[in-house]
């Protein structure tokens, strides 16, 4: 069978001898329901969880082919659901009891999945927290904060007022948020961009060679720690705020040649440390921008 | 078969089903052989990657309105609709208010970059003024709408809430500047992307009072 | 609806027909415009461009070729179009890479013994890797190796023989390795370099 032809096929998901499992988790009593469910996967599996309550999702890894799901319900007022098809697992909760205090709509997930895993995660005010994955996530949260470890991947992260730490993170990340703030500390991502309105950015770590790093936040402080390896180049401009430079040994004219200059109704800082091989974009509409080497 | 022929051959034919000559090739080079084992693994890895992905659904309302908009669309509810009444359409359905406010960015930044620099300050008030109207219309429909009624659940809402007065404190601001200068083209750019996460929020904050009640 | 009703009442201006071709195939064209930009933003901004382009021409489809075809035809030139305004220097179809070795012996690429790839390569970095290959190069991997098409299918959205498309593949493939292989030295350089730092000096 010719390659193109098995590609063309796999772009249809496969449901291979797993089926549908559907099973509602309705408990006979009232207090909070433990229960655990095992899914055998054979690729990289797809898990989505979609919480309508409230609730912590926390996802680790380990080497089996299997993703087993911990769910913790506060009442039978919320139900949860769970589906396989294929590789693609599907949890959802909702409320089947309108009147539902904040207690009783609480769900909390625990999972544990292939080190190989795609994740979206949707839930409102509970705690996000992922360790240990490779593959794409889209992480979505209300209130909740996001916290990701030693995570790599495409990574897109939105929140209206919940906070990220993404620490020793790989691959590309997409921060956006109302009020939250988002601190990605070691990382070896090659290419971020982190919006905020009213939060704060602190990025503290290398910048991969070609990276490219665009952090904005509307009204909050904008925070960039470098080592003595990087070599960016930095665009950096407020229109009502400070920019605050603490590396000016550091950086140079644009080594490329190109001359900037902010417009006269905006504050700016150009420059290149090193040999200018990442790219580096900082804006605040009306916080501080502030630059510093790391001791 | 020499290394020059090998490669030929898989310039020419791939790297399967391999000939019995190339066959023999690799197992005596390994220079080869380590370049055919690379490549075969990219391959593969490359087959895993998804050959189908789902793009965002207001491109497609993008697309529609301005084939609507040229006529080149019919049939859509009976008559065809001038451009900006299809907002008024769009908004009946809440989850297409992103979407709405989004095409109006377009227009906005179209107005905006097509006209002669004189004129700039003469259009100033009039590129923001749909987008006002739609938001506040949302808004509208928003306070009209029964959220979930229940005691503490509301620490979401009041997450949302709280957030929507930032936002619109943001907007003011940045409002505020564009009016004393106009020309200043952070502020405009930050103005825009804070319209956009406003409807974002209204659209959340609908769903949410949707699938609550 | 079958798709040759949808383009025929496309053709004739129907909201419906247009919505169908869009659900039909969008989800391949964004795919492809993704690999080709690597970002969301600018792949759904061509996507957009893409089908306008292709909905504001159906009148003029007679198919001599497959819609689907067609259509990514558009998008490729679309795509192509716009990497060739942003990006120096202009990589065309026809580019040829090192010069061909004048001897019998290996190419300098082939072998390259001191590192082998093989586990060292993940899905980042290879979709990383894909973003630095030259436009020409990279539509023609993504187009076969990852979207799966036959190289006769190929030729026709490109407008080049299928002898070409077979030959820049290669070349793609061999570029492609070159990339992976400096990601993976530069890597082992980054983890030599934070172990160095976390040890700290000797004595």
């Amino acid at each position: 069978m010719k390659l193109s032809t098995v590609l063309r096929r796999s772009a249809i998901l496969p449901v291979i001898g797993a089926g549908v499992l559907l099973s509602p988790w309705m408990a006979a009593n009232a207090a909070p329901q433990r229960v655990e469910k095992h899914f055998t996967v054979k690729g990289r599996p797809v898990v989505v969880i979609r919480n309508v309550g409230n609730g912590r999702i926390e996802v680790k890894s380990w080497k089996n082919s299997e993703v087993v799901v911990t769910g913790t319900k506060a009442s039978e007022k919320i139900a949860v659901e769970t589906e396989q098809a294929g590789d693609r697992i599907d949890v959802t909760s909702s409320i089947v009891d309108s009147t539902a205090n904040a207690r009783e709509m609480e769900a909390n997930f625990q999972l544990t999945v292939p080190e190989e895993t795609e994740l979206q995660l949707k839930t409102q005010t509970g705690l996000i927290y992922v360790e240990q994955v490779t593959g794409d996530m889209t992480l979505d949260s209300v209130a909740g904060d996001v916290h990701l470890k030693e995570v790599s991947g495409y990574i897109i992260v939105t929140t209206t007022g919940g906070s990220l730490v993404c620490t020793q993170c790989a691959g590309k990340l997409e921060f956006s948020s109302i009020s939250g703030s988002a601190q990605v500390l070691q990382p070896s991502l090659s290419n971020v961009k982190l919006r905020t309105m009213t939060g704060n950015i602190l990025f503290d770590g290398d910048f991969v060679h070609t990276g490219l790093y665009s952090m904005r936040s509307g009204k909050g402080l904008v925070e960039v720690r470098f080592s003595g390896n990087d070599s960016f180049d930095l665009n950096a401009q407020t229109a009502t705020g400070t920019v605050d430079n603490q590396a000016a040994e550091y950086l140079k004219p644009d080594s490329h040649g190109v001359k900037h200059m902010a417009s006269k109704f905006s504050k700016g800082l150009f420059g290149t440390v090193g040999m200018g091989f990442a790219k580096v974009e900082l804006s605040s509409y009306s916080g501080t921008i502030r630059i510093l080497k790391r001791d | 078969m020499q290394c020059r022929e090998l490669e030929v051959f898989f310039e020419e034919e791939g790297l399967a089903p391999l000939s019995a000559a190339a066959r023999q090739h690799l197992s005596e080079c390994h220079a080869c052989k380590h370049f055919f084992d690379d490549v075969t693994g990219i391959v593969a890895l490359a087959h895993q990657l998804p050959a189908e992905l789902d793009p965002p659904e207001h491109i497609w309302i993008s697309i529609r309105n301005e084939l609507v908009r040229e006529g080149t669309i019919h049939g859509l509810s009976g008559d065809r609709l001038p451009w900006w009444q299809s907002f008024a359409e769009l908004f009946r359905n809440r989850s297409l208010a992103t979407a709405a406010v989004a095409v109006v960015m377009i227009v906005v930044a179209f107005l905006l970059g097509s006209k002669p620099r004189e004129q700039v300050l003469q259009v100033q008030e009039d590129p923001y003024a749909s987008t006002v109207t739609a938001l506040s219309q949302q808004e509208h429909d928003l306070a009209n709408m029964q959220l979930a009624s229940t005691g503490e659940n509301s620490a979401v809402d009041a997450s949302l809430r709280q957030n929507l007065e930032q936002v619109n404190e943001f907007i003011a601001d940045c409002e505020r500047r564009v009016r004393a200068e106009p020309s200043d083209e952070l502020a405009r750019e930050y103005l825009t992307n804070a319209y956009q996460q406003k409807a974002q929020l209204l659209s959340a904050m609908m769903d949410r009072g949707g699938s609550l009640n | 609806m079958s798709e040759a009703d949808a383009i025929r009442l496309a053709q004739a201006g129907d909201a419906a027909a247009f919505e169908f071709l869009y659900r039909l195939h969008g989800r391949r064209v964004y795919a492809l415009c993704l690999r080709m930009v690597g970002n969301p933003s600018d792949a759904e901004d061509l996507m957009q461009e893409a089908f306008l382009q292709l909905f504001r021409k159906i009148g003029t489809f007679r198919g001599e070729s497959a819609f689907s075809t067609w259509l990514h035809r558009m998008t490729v030139n679309v795509v192509l179009m716009r990497l060739r305004k942003k990006t120096l220097p202009v990589a065309s179809l026809e580019e040829t890479t090192e010069p061909d070795e004048e001897t019998g012996g290996p190419r300098k690429d082939m072998g390259a013994p001191d590192l082998k790839l093989t586990g060292a390569v993940d899905r980042v970095n290879l979709e990383r890797s894909i973003e630095k290959l030259p436009p020409g190069y990279r539509t023609v991997f993504v187009l076969h190796d990852v979207q799966g098409y036959e190289h006769n299918e190929i030729a026709d959205i490109m407008g080049c023989s299928v002898g070409n498309s077979k030959s820049q593949l290669h070349k793609a493939r061999t570029r492609l390795r070159d990339l992976l292989q400096e990601e993976v030295r530069e890597q082992a350089r980054n983890e030599r370099q934070i172990a160095k730092t976390q040890t700290g000096p000797a004595g």
